[in-house]
């Protein structure tokens, strides 16, 4: 909203994907900011509160949707107002009453608009913090519009402890049509993310591998995961025994299981394999373990621009394994593997 | 201790007082030179230098990857700008991550992955400015380390070896540094100083045949004693020469007849390195530029005779969201682009140019670091598009008229800087 703001964006007049250099790719636009606190005690009946360097700034349906008029995306959240799951039931009850009200109005600036906002599809929000009976309500009330998909809000770890995320999360989805995408934002560890495509999901953010970033972690999937869940059969043995040598570094990531490495440790100052030596993003083909780490001690920017890529294409690789484990039917077996 | 060791027993030389066509080489086991044009009218010159993992081809600037990074570039992008050779700061790399550990790594090439050429610093000039407390005696430079508790010595010896470890293809010699603005006897004590530590650097490096050790004029200001000193350095015969100790906020009208002084009195043969030029300029962690043209020494001193160059100018202004042009700076912070929806320069071919508006920038400039990155690029290929406009020139034999055009963009209002207006004219361009 503030950068590069609706001004900027309309006089642009070529959508917010291409103002960013993203003209070949699909934009999402959610409504709040899963990076930081939620400051819901500021939301109104007609607007919710969005925290930029100005200060506080007001935003009610209609300034939204016109908003997402100029930004042009090919998805679009619903204005929503989120509660974490220690609020009151009174103001959860409102929070579910006031996100299907911009839901509405959202809609119907839709629909007035003609064509602006044809090419964007848009999502309602599923809200109901930690109580049962709202989460219902919600789901199914949210239902009932001509929406393309839902997000379900208020389950990430700072709103949410995370039994009661899985709990609430299936039956709520399950009162949601199932030829409809659903959509979740900051769900963390490979094993959560497990846990909630199990419980109905099809979409999810890349918070995770931000937040592994900004501390220094890189993710390293096994190599057995990669191979043996893309087989409709079990590995043979002989394919089992297949890379196996005296090498220390591939003694290393002959890891059972999802492990994470911290480059900040002394441990990678003279290790030169790469990150994760079956990885094939630029970061593994390019670089070791040592540079990356002396990168990081020495608060080089690159450090983090090497993790980040290699951190994208190991989780955009973990998503292939879950799809190959639902296509060849080993659910167990990708279970095992990223337990965390 | 005085005593110069003959450096290379294959020696080929055709020399010397050639005209504009004529092609002149010198073998020496490390380092290969070749003029490849001379300008007919002033003393520029288009060469190539070839070096243990690279061909460079001069006027060449090299862009500084301090602690083994350019800042945010991978050494891939850096290649794909076209960059043939870059610097690594001896004095943060010995320190962080240590010779030794770099030594494992199969040296500084292979530890950051760069295949082409790289040139290191003796790690004596980032003492005496970046360090509060240093003392320099014959020995060598004591400081205090801000690494860790303790005071270091920094000698001649000390220097080559840590960067023999780092494996550079050029090396540099540790000199006696003072300020260019500094007078008295201990400019002239620094100049001699110099001369002894080249002597011992000389005898210290281990790795003649694969790492060039360039030695650096000193003598400050004062012509008899830059004169003295390239008359003793010669006599060395290194594979390469430095002018050191100009860049430090001095008249610019002294800077120039130094350097100038410099190009005439040194072998022709040899490539000759201008260091830090536009270094005094770049205050630390300011954006304090004041419209300083830092282009303008590199075409002025070109035509003066002058090969390498290297500077942390374009990408440390990088970061405090300016840009580069052919016509002056971009202050993209600034309101004015805020509603701009052309590109830094529609005539620039680098990624950032292609993709992105000056409005857009200025919308992330203060807070995201990919800003940072994309106007590192911008500016990183800003120079090279510079260094390769003055080469072509010079082989085409149409530098005067390039000279020209290129102070007429940069001073569109004809108010070009008196100090260049002369320089030029010593060497028969008349702006």
């Amino acid at each position: 909203l503030e950068e590069p703001g609706l001004e900027k964006l309309r006089k642009h007049g070529k959508g917010l994907a291409d103002l960013i250099g993203y003209e070949d790719n699909s934009i999402y636009i959610s409504a709040s900011d899963y990076q930081g606190e939620a400051l819901y005690q500021y939301n109104e009946n007609k607007s919710i509160s969005v925290w930029t360097k100005t200060g506080r700034t007001k935003v009610t349906a209609d300034d939204y949707s016109k908003f997402i008029e100029v930004c042009q995306p090919s998805w679009y959240q619903c204005l929503c107002d989120t509660v974490p799951a220690n609020a009151t039931t009174k103001r959860t009850r409102k929070s579910v009453d006031r996100t299907l009200e911009f839901l509405d109005q959202c809609l119907n600036y839709r629909q007035k608009q003609g064509n602006n906002l044809q090419a964007s599809e848009i999502w309602a929000a599923v809200e109901g913090g930690g109580l049962i009976d709202e989460r219902v309500r919600s789901a199914k009330e949210s239902s009932k519009r001509p929406v393309f998909g839902f997000t379900l809000e208020g389950f990430s770890s700072d709103q949410m402890n995370i039994e009661t995320i899985f709990e609430l999360l299936p039956l709520t989805t399950q009162n949601l049509p199932d030829e409809k995408p659903r959509l979740i934002h900051a769900i963390g560890s490979p094993a959560n993310i497990i846990k909630a495509v199990e419980s109905g999901i099809d979409l999810f953010d890349a918070y995770y591998p931000y937040n592994l970033t900004e501390n220094n972690l890189a993710m390293a999937l096994p190599h057995k995961a990669i191979k043996s869940l893309k087989l409709s059969h079990k590995l043979t043995e002989v394919e089992e025994e297949g890379n196996d040598s005296s090498d220390d570094s591939q003694r290393q990531d002959r890891c059972e299981t999802f492990s994470l490495l911290n480059l900040r440790e002394d441990k990678f100052k003279e290790d030169f394999a790469p990150m994760v030596r079956t990885c094939k993003c630029f970061s593994c083909s390019n670089h070791t373990r040592a540079y990356i780490h002396h990168l990081i001690v020495n608060n080089e920017m690159l450090g983090g621009v090497l993790l980040m890529l290699h951190n994208l294409s190991q989780y955009m690789e973990f998503f292939d394994c879950i799809r190959s484990a639902l296509t060849n039917n080993k659910w167990k077996e990708l279970q095992a593997l990223f337990k965390t | 201790m005085s005593e110069a060791k003959p450096v290379k027993e294959e020696k080929d030389t055709m020399t010397a007082s050639s005209s504009s066509s004529a092609c002149s080489s010198v073998i020496s086991r490390a380092l290969n030179f070749k003029i490849a044009a001379e300008c007919a009218t002033s003393k520029a010159r288009a060469c190539l230098i070839g070096l243990p993992k690279s061909t460079v081809e001069s006027p060449v600037f090299m862009p500084v990857g301090t602690k083994g990074t350019m800042k945010g570039l991978t050494s891939k992008q850096i290649a794909d700008i076209g960059f043939q050779i870059i610097l690594g700061n001896t004095y943060h790399l010995g320190t962080n991550p240590g010779p030794e550990l770099i030594e494992t790594a199969n040296g500084l090439h292979d530890f950051m992955n760069w295949n082409r050429a790289i040139l290191t610093d003796s790690g004596g000039y980032q003492m005496v400015s970046l360090v509060e407390l240093s003392e320099v005696t014959e020995e060598g430079v004591k400081f205090a380390s801000p690494y860790s508790d303790g005071i270091l010595l920094l000698t001649p010896e000390k220097s080559i070896e840590i960067q023999n470890s780092l494996g550079a293809d050029i090396i540099m010699q540790l000199d006696d540094v003072v300020s260019s603005t500094l007078e008295g006897p201990r400019v002239e004590e620094a100049m001699h100083r110099t001369i002894r530590w080249l002597d011992r650097c000389i005898s210290a490096h281990k790795n003649t045949h694969r790492q060039n050790l360039f030695c650096i004029v000193q003598g400050g200001l004062n012509m008899d004693l830059r004169r003295k000193c390239i008359e003793e350095i010669v006599k060395r015969d290194t594979p390469g020469i430095a002018i050191g100790g100009l860049s430090g906020g001095e008249d610019k009208q002294v800077f120039w007849r130094v350097v100038d002084l410099c190009t005439s009195l040194l072998p022709k043969d040899k490539p000759r390195y201008l260091m830090g030029v536009g270094r005094g300029h770049c205050k630390r962690d300011t954006d304090d530029f004041s419209g300083y043209s830092y282009a303008v020494d590199l075409v002025v001193c070109s035509a003066l005779g002058v090969d390498m160059y290297d500077c942390v100018y374009p990408t440390r202004t990088a970061r405090f969201g300016t840009a580069l042009v052919p016509w002056g700076q971009i202050r993209l912070k600034h309101s004015q682009y805020s509603m701009d929806f052309n590109p830094i320069d529609k005539n620039c071919s680098c990624l950032t140019c292609k993709k992105y508006t000056r409005a857009y920038l200025n919308s992330i400039i203060k807070q995201e670091t990919v800003a940072c990155h994309l106007l590192s690029i911008h500016n990183l290929t800003y120079q090279i598009q510079l260094m390769r406009s003055i080469r072509k020139s010079i082989l085409e034999d149409k530098f005067p008229q390039f000279v020209k055009d290129f102070m007429k963009e940069m001073f569109s209002d004809g108010n070009y800087p008196q100090w260049a207006v002369d320089a030029l004219a010593s060497v028969n361009i008349q702006l």
